[in-house]
């Protein structure tokens, strides 16, 4: 009898949406912060939806083994997302698989003053909210150079943590000067046969505690004042890199099966840059607590944040977003 | 060849010289960076008690910024205060901890405790009763008289609902039907009856959560007008369903223990009862702060003022997070990210002033660490082959031998963390030593050259072998390898 009900529940509502496709509040992304933020609106009572992309996951999803989410016993990031998700249907959130290619805004006149938005997908259909929230999150920054996208997968990696097990006992090349770049060769040490970490300049932007870090181990060495020309292998599998030196006028071969990325992250937000105020990086700028400069318009995850760039972190500020937007929506902000 | 030998002493001379130099002008290099930063490294490593990361209080968010601190093997000491655990400790279900489904409060923070516990933190039950942020290191009194002496502090004492005075019932439904939370508690009361004490903006917020699914809400306000902006006072005359009293208010709850069942009224038309399912108290928050005043900047509010995008205080070097710097949001979820902030913004600071390995282990023995002075472990000392065979050999955990001698001072100098460790890991592991100028037969058995030397045997077999000091952190984190759970 309740399973009945259920799904007449279940019908009615699918057919309610299905017609309109309105929401009162929508949140664009899939990771953490997103999941996060359609908890706390479901948990209000407001109809969320949320706009994952293509799957739901975000940079959790590749993040292998977490170990550091307070209350949350060490384990795969993937199985955090799916819980993430469960908690947020459960709690009456509608996860649409869709990527959102730009949002429109109408000033609407008369008993309705909030302006409204709708949000045009990659696949073709249009949702429409009342209130937003952005967790796109970020991804990382590519070099742009012959042989990467080749190589994808196959030799070029941005995340040490899931790969390093496929660097056993190769020679490895990683490509940036960050504490992110140190992180990953520490990640690799005890697996990849030689490590040359590849700087764009003559000095590490890393800490010197994580530097210090590094000077253990004899198989790591480094080249200054370099950029990667070219990624090259044998069709299948990489083989070698070709990197210039801007200083000494000079190429060099260095023969790798494997190379790491670690330059930076790239927030998403092509799809939102011309209708809310960005920074010079690309994140979303905040205004005041987790609101960007368009009213109703709230953001919260890494789309947002370069500094701490945390699981934890993302989900206590999607918190902060989703309760902006609940105020916003009764009016009592 | 005389002149030769001359040439060869003179260069000798000069590297020497050249060295001093060097040497002497790093040390004053050191020193006038210390001294323009205001950081003094010299006094630092004069001073006892040191913490590098001290973190006031045991909520959500000191807990989780205990958790990342530790992680990055900084030595961090957690003063919990009165209630260990923080507000969720006397809340019931939370359904809403990303990543947890559905949770009693206490569980959660068990489990975040265990954590930061196993990534090193040290959990005191001593309360802070008075800082001084005046100097640096940052001095810190617990309730015990022990001065303290902290490179950097994060505060996360958190907040207090106000309470009803003088209400019998309330205590005794504390969590049980009288709650603070609108938001964490609202899904509870689905087509109940709920009151709302108080009459300002927060009491007219948690009406309008309340709104979505509570069956009759009634307001209870004191005096004879809220002081809830007319705006807000506007949208409560939008639902038919909330009702607002004046002059009246709460003189018992009445229910079975569990439940809230009634309340007790007093109006101007005098006494009065009503059935009721929950009660929602909006009487305002207080922030614990009172060590703080004078210390450092707070919100009109009263609560610690911190920069808008980071956890950092109007003071270098001490952090706030959770509801003793948030008027607004008030969740746990929020309180955890923000702790962890905090203490990335507290590792941030320690580098930013020059903290490093190489620091640390020169004031490794002046770190505060309680846990070594009380739970230090008996390291029973090998003396005969029956002996070792019955202890060692035939443990069923698995056996952390430490062969030193009694003139080597780096393995006196880490007998404390042993013994500290041993008492931790106890009936996981068992620590022994041997004197190898005693026992020549082990020494040459497990072909030990160097001390101290540390050789794990489990089952009879050797599993693990080290011949170098170690830091406390860097033998817990040997030891564990071994321990199976």
């Amino acid at each position: 009898m309740t399973f009945l009900k259920k799904i007449c529940l279940l019908l009615v509502s699918v057919s309610l949406y299905a017609d309109t496709n309105h929401f009162s509040l929508i949140v664009v992304g899939g990771g953490i912060a997103a999941h996060t933020a359609a908890i706390y609106g479901g948990n209000a009572r407001i109809e969320t939806a949320m706009l994952v992309g293509p799957r739901p996951g975000g940079q959790l999803a590749i993040a292998g083994m977490v170990e550091n989410m307070p209350g949350v016993e060490a384990q795969f990031g993937m199985s955090i997302i799916e819980r993430l998700e469960k908690q947020a249907v459960d709690f009456g959130a509608t996860s649409i698989y869709a990527t959102v290619s730009s949002i429109s805004v109408q000033e609407t006149t008369g008993e309705e003053q909030k302006p409204r938005f709708t949000l045009h997908t990659a696949e073709g259909i249009d949702y429409y909210a009342d209130a937003l929230v952005i967790a796109t999150g970020s991804r990382p920054r590519t070099l742009g150079i012959p042989g990467e996208s080749e190589f994808w997968g196959s030799g070029v990696s941005t995340c040490a943590v899931c790969d390093c097990s496929f660097a056993q006992d190769k020679d490895i090349v990683i490509v940036g000067g960050g504490d992110a770049a140190i992180e990953e060769a520490l990640q690799l040490a005890s697996y990849a046969k030689n490590i040359t970490l590849l700087l764009r300049s003559k000095t590490f932007r890393a800490s010197a505690r994580m530097q210090e870090k590094l000077s253990r181990f004899s198989h790591i060495s480094y080249r200054y004042d370099v950029e990667v020309q070219e990624i090259f292998g044998d069709g299948s599998s990489m083989t070698g890199v070709k990197i210039y030196n801007k200083v000494t006028d000079e190429y060099e071969i260095i023969n790798a099966q494997g190379l790491f990325l670690a330059i930076g992250q790239l927030p998403e937000t092509a799809f939102i840059k011309d209708l809310v105020h960005c920074d010079a990086l690309g994140y979303i700028t905040l205004t005041d607590r987790q609101k960007t400069s368009v009213e109703g318009i709230f953001a919260a995850g890494d789309v947002t944040d370069n500094r701490y760039r945390q699981a934890i972190v993302a989900s206590g500020d999607a918190a902060k977003a989703a309760l902006d937007a609940i105020a916003y929506l009764r009016g009592i902000d | 060849m005389k002149i030769f030998s001359n040439i060869f002493s003179w260069i000798v001379v000069f590297l020497g010289l050249g060295l001093t130099g060097f040497a002497g002008y790093w040390f004053a290099y050191r020193e006038k960076v210390s001294q323009q930063s205001g950081y003094d490294w010299q006094k630092v490593q004069k001073t006892k008690n040191i913490i590098p990361v001290a973190i006031i209080g045991s909520g959500p968010a000191g807990l989780s910024a205990a958790l990342y601190t530790s992680r990055a093997h900084l030595h961090t000491v957690v003063f919990q205060g009165p209630q260990s655990g923080g507000q969720l400790m006397s809340t019931t279900e939370v359904e809403n901890w990303p990543g947890m489904g559905k949770k009693q409060g206490p569980e959660i923070m068990k489990s975040v405790k265990e954590q930061a516990q196993h990534f090193g933190a040290v959990l005191l039950n001593e309360t802070i009763k008075k800082v001084n942020f005046s100097t640096w290191p940052y001095e810190l009194t617990a309730s015990d008289d022990t001065v303290v002496h902290a490179l950097t502090v994060v505060i996360c004492t958190g907040a207090f609902p106000e309470r009803l005075h003088n209400v019998p019932g309330e205590a005794e439904h504390w969590g049980k039907g009288v709650t603070a939370c609108a938001i964490c508690d609202a899904a509870f009361f689905k087509d109940k009856d709920v009151i709302v004490v108080g009459g300002g903006d927060s009491a007219a917020e948690q009406a309008l959560q309340l709104t979505a699914y509570a069956r009759h809400i009634t307001v209870l306000v004191r005096g004879d007008k809220m002081r809830a902006s007319v705006a807000m006072q506007d949208r409560l005359k939008k639902f038919d369903y909330i009702k607002i009293r004046y002059n009246s208010s709460i003189t018992e709850i009445e229910g079975d223990g569990s439940h809230v069942t009634g309340v007790k009224l007093k109006t101007a038309q005098g006494a009065e009862h009503m059935a009721i399912d929950g009660v929602f108290l909006a009487i305002g928050h207080k922030p614990n702060t009172e060590i703080f005043k004078g210390q450092i900047a707070f919100t009109p509010g009263g609560y610690i003022a911190h920069s808008c995008r980071t956890q950092e205080t109007s003071q270098e070097g001490v952090f706030a997070a959770g509801d003793v710097s948030d008027e607004r949001y008030r969740q746990a979820a929020v309180a955890s990210g923000d702790g962890v902030k905090a203490a990335l913004d507290a590792e941030r600071f320690l580098q930013h002033i020059g903290f490093d390995e190489m620091l640390a282990k020169k004031i490794e023995r002046k770190l505060y660490d309680p846990v070594i002075a009380s739970e230090a472990a008996e390291i029973t000392a090998i003396e005969s082959m029956d002996q070792f065979k019955q202890v060692v050999l035939e443990s069923k955990t698995p056996v952390i031998i430490d062969f030193y001698t009694k003139f080597c001072s780096s393995c006196l100098q880490m007998m404390p963390y042993i013994q500290a460790i041993a008492a931790q890991l106890k009936d996981k592991l068992v620590c022994v030593k041997v004197d190898i100028e005693k026992m020549a037969e082990l020494k040459d058995r497990y072909q030990v050259t160097t001390v101290p030397y540390f050789v794990v045997v489990k089952d009879g077999l050797v599993v693990g072998r080290y011949n170098d000091v170690m830091t406390k952190r860097e033998f817990f984190d040997f030891a564990s390898r071994f321990v199976t759970e």
